[in-house]
């Protein structure tokens, strides 16, 4: 509790902080009384704190007010929509920390929180990760209320939902839990609710934290879908999905995520569904080969070479004739080094971005071919593996993919195609056993459903797309009528 | 509980044996001819020559390697001994034996191909009823711009096809036919003639007698007939005496076999369409007498075919339509009174040749008039 010595509560606050330089303390004198403004110089803005509340106070000085009345009139009159009356040491250090100024008075027991937040996180831009040439170029930033507002403003009714949280003992970070009340499946709400209550953390820096706590398994490909574009995240809500927001940080969290979702692009939305039926099954190839097409060629080059016709099986002969390592160690390590251009390009500031590519070309390509490290064929196999992974933006996306391609080149090794076939069956069996809260990460391929899995491959036009995903919607299956 | 099954299923995949090679520790072989000589299987193996081909070139080269041994097995371990890779039949496109394997059982060929694991049994087989198999792989390796084996083969089909000469079976097919034991086997013939290696016609390999038997022009023709085996053909017929030359196309041909009453019923159909290729003859094809004269002329050019094939098994005592496989099947109970006997000489053998012009190319009239 606030002690009733004004005196008292600066010391208090100045040895709370260990005499903070950015807590900043301004003390008014007001109808004869001392009253302390206590705010954070680093996040507050100077300009509302003068211009409307010292400029408010001091115009106040003019009126003919009870001293007991001071803080109610204060409360009234200081024109801001964020106002409260405190009388704790806690809420005192919560506002401070989110850019509240605080109004310390003599011989009071309460004391008054304004709003006077300095913006400090950037402007709306473009999404770096999910670009697309149709479609909305808004993405979401690291200020909250901005990305609520980035939702609100596409969904205008009050079925939409948005229940906070505070999570982080040191951070106190808002998270804030999204959703249509009259879609969403009552259970999923719950579950989500409940997992996020579990979290007991010091602090939560990214919405990533958030997704690591409450994931129920530990997969490679994410069961929580981030993006960073707010039309993906309303599309989602529409569905019966839950987004999660975190203060201070870009991404947004879609719960629950089917696997087929990270195949589909918020730009198929924005395109007739013709041209977008040869993209998807374009996307679902690429998958396809980038696990497979090493394992492959390495299962046939040393185990099963009777697969291939001669003709081609005399090409890889001649190709890999005079390379001294063994197919694994030579697919191992251009891949090895392909994904180490990957990540050195993506933290390389973009000046020198374009060196690191040629020279990754010429190191991989011809200079390695020339010296005999490795077979111009292994060099393809492995390029074609990484363009088709290519295809994916999500990180998730490409470190399971990164991940499956190592596992089934390593069971190529051991034992072939009946390796790489042994691999694949591991893999469905994994894929068929997660479980997105509670939702099978397979649907609509399993369980299967006719209709909706034709509907992610072959994409149906908006107007015939009526219904929604049983799973996730308890009786609100219908969006729209059918034309 | 779980990981520990996971441990013990891992671990039982990587103890499942190792079948690992690098694919240039192999030595691809193309084609294998084998001989029989002084109790030893003597091997010819022709094998793709990865250092000679090099880079920049299209063509892939080819080296021949023998080796001998008591077994066959023991003859293609011995390769190694001359060459540093280990041999690799896998790919293997063309085997060509020896007259001198009829020495040793043929059977014992099958039983190496057969239990492989690293064969195929895909590769076609031909025979060298005059000579050796190494005198035919020899002189297709001195071509040692190709792999000319290859040459072999495509000249197999096509005159298969398109000449109905010849036969293609596969070491398959040869196995199956060898091991049900009611079908005399036919294979290509393949010889030196002028130091060349040239495609000569069929020959019957009787297993009982341990003999070739060569068949003529005709009688390959008209087994290639029975069993649809030929994409077109050309024949030659007289018309009015003067040759006339006719493709024979779109064969429907079958043969079926019955058993009434203790007698043996063939039913030889063949049903064709006909082309004229070739007219040396003043004719005018539209008129309706001369196409009904040309087709009755096909007619009998192809029942004399056929009649060639018949009195070929009969004189030799050989089945090479498979017709007592064919009672075996169907006939079982029945069989055993046929068992052994010369199916071709007790059965009654009907011919039923129905030809049809078809077309008559880009004019009706020859040039030489009508």
């Amino acid at each position: 509790m606030i002690y009733s010595d004004l005196e008292k509560n600066i010391n208090k606050i100045e040895s709370d902080y260990n005499n903070s330089i950015d807590i900043s303390f301004r003390d008014i004198i007001l109808f004869n009384t001392k009253i302390y403004l206590v705010y954070n110089s680093s996040l507050c803005d100077n300009k509302i704190v003068n211009d409307f509340i010292l400029k408010n106070i001091s115009n106040l000085e003019k009126e003919n007010i009870k001293k007991d009345d001071i803080i109610n009139v204060l409360y009234n009159t200081i024109p801001s929509v964020e106002i409260e009356k405190i009388k704790n040491f806690e809420n005192i250090y919560e506002k401070l920390g989110n850019g509240f100024v605080i109004i310390l008075f003599d011989k009071k027991k309460e004391s008054l929180a304004i709003e006077a937040k300095k913006e400090l996180s950037r402007a709306i831009e473009q999404p770096v990760v999910e670009q697309a040439i149709l479609g909305p170029k808004d993405s979401f930033n690291e200020n909250y209320l901005d990305n609520i507002g980035l939702i609100r403003k596409r969904i205008k009714t009050n079925n939409l939902i948005v229940e906070e949280k505070i999570i982080g003992k040191e951070t106190k970070s808002k998270v804030g839990i999204l959703y249509m009340k009259n879609i969403i499946e009552q259970e999923l709400l719950d579950s989500v609710k409940e997992k996020l209550d579990k979290i007991d953390v010091d602090g939560i820096i990214d919405s990533n934290y958030i997704k690591e706590y409450i994931e129920s398994k530990n997969s490679v490909f994410t069961l929580i879908y981030p993006t960073e574009r707010p039309d993906v995240a309303v599309m989602n809500l529409l569905k019966g999905k839950i987004c999660i927001i975190v203060e201070n940080s870009p991404g947004v969290l879609i719960i629950p995520t089917f696997f087929t979702d990270l195949f589909n692009a918020s730009e198929d939305y924005y395109q007739k569904s013709k041209n977008v039926i040869f993209t998807r099954i374009i996307r679902y190839i690429s998958f396809f080969i980038a696990i497979v097409l090493p394992a492959f060629y390495i299962a046939i080059t040393t185990f099963n070479h009777e697969t291939i016709p001669e003709s081609l099986l005399i090409n890889f002969a001649l190709q890999r004739e005079g390379v001294p390592f063994p197919a694994f160690v030579e697919a191992l390590g251009m891949t090895l080094i392909f994904e180490i251009l990957r990540e050195s390009d993506i933290r390389m500031p973009s000046l020198s971005g374009s060196a690191i590519s040629i020279l990754g070309a010429i190191v991989l390509g011809d200079a390695a071919v020339a010296a005999g490290i490795v077979s111009p064929i292994m060099v393809i196999v492995v390029a074609v593996s990484a363009i088709c992974s290519l295809m994916f933006t999500g990180q998730a996306m490409v470190n399971g993919i990164r991940f499956w391609k190592l596992l089934f080149m390593i069971f190529a090794t051991t034992a072939g195609i009946p390796g790489v076939t042994f691999c694949g069956f591991i893999f469905i069996i994994m894929m068929a056993s997660l479980k997105s809260f509670g939702k099978p990460y397979l649907w609509p391929f399993a369980p299967f459903n006719l209709n909706f899995a034709i509907k992610s491959i072959f994409k149906k036009d908006i107007k015939n797309d009526n219904l929604r995903n049983p799973l996730l919607t308890d009786d609100n299956l219908k969006r729209s009528k059918k034309l | 509980m779980k990981k520990i099954i996971t441990l013990i299923l891992i671990t039982c995949f990587f103890l499942t044996g190792c079948s690992y090679i690098e694919l240039n520790d192999l030595a691809i072989a193309n084609a294998l001819g084998i001989d029989y000589k002084d109790g030893n299987y003597e091997i010819v193996v022709q094998i793709l020559d990865l250092q000679q081909s090099g880079e920049g070139t299209s063509q892939t080269k080819t080296i021949l390697y023998e080796s001998k041994g008591e077994t066959i097995t023991q003859a293609f371990r011995n390769v190694s001994l001359s060459y540093p890779k280990m041999l690799y039949l896998g790919h293997l496109k063309l085997v060509v034996l020896g007259e001198s394997i009829l020495e040793s059982k043929v059977d014992n060929l099958f039983d190496y191909f057969l239990r492989s694991p690293s064969t195929r049994n895909d590769f076609d087989v031909l025979i060298n009823p005059s000579g050796s198999a190494k005198d035919i792989l020899g002189k297709s390796s001195e071509n040692s711009n190709s792999v000319a084996s290859k040459e072999i083969l495509e000249s197999l089909k096509v005159s298969t096809l398109r000449q109905g000469t010849t036969v293609q079976f596969n070491m398959e097919e040869l196995i199956s036919i060898f091991l049900e034991g009611k079908q005399t086997p036919v294979l290509t013939s393949i010889e030196l003639v002028d130091e060349k290696n040239k495609l000569t016609g069929v020959v019957a390999l009787d297993n009982k007698k341990n003999e070739f038997i060569k068949l003529n022009d005709n009688t390959a023709i008209a087994y290639n007939l029975i069993n649809n085996n030929l994409f077109d053909i050309g024949i030659n017929i007289k018309y009015q005496d003067i040759l006339m030359d006719v493709l024979l196309v779109r064969p429907k041909n079958s043969f079926d076999v019955s058993v009434n009453h203790d007698e043996v019923i063939v039913d030889i159909n063949i049903d064709i369409s006909a082309q004229p290729s070739e007219i040396r003859e003043k004719i005018n094809l539209e008129k309706k007498d001369v196409q009904e004269e040309i087709q009755n002329l096909i007619n009998k050019e192809i029942k004399k075919y056929l009649n060639d094939l018949i009195e070929t098994c009969k004189t030799n005592n050989i089945d090479i339509l498979g017709l007592e496989k064919i009672i075996y099947k169907k006939y079982y109970k029945d069989y055993e009174k046929f068992e052994g006997k010369n199916i071709y000489e007790i059965a009654k053998i009907n011919l039923n040749v129905n030809s049809k012009l078809f077309r008559y190319g880009n004019v009706y009239r020859s040039t030489e008039g009508e």
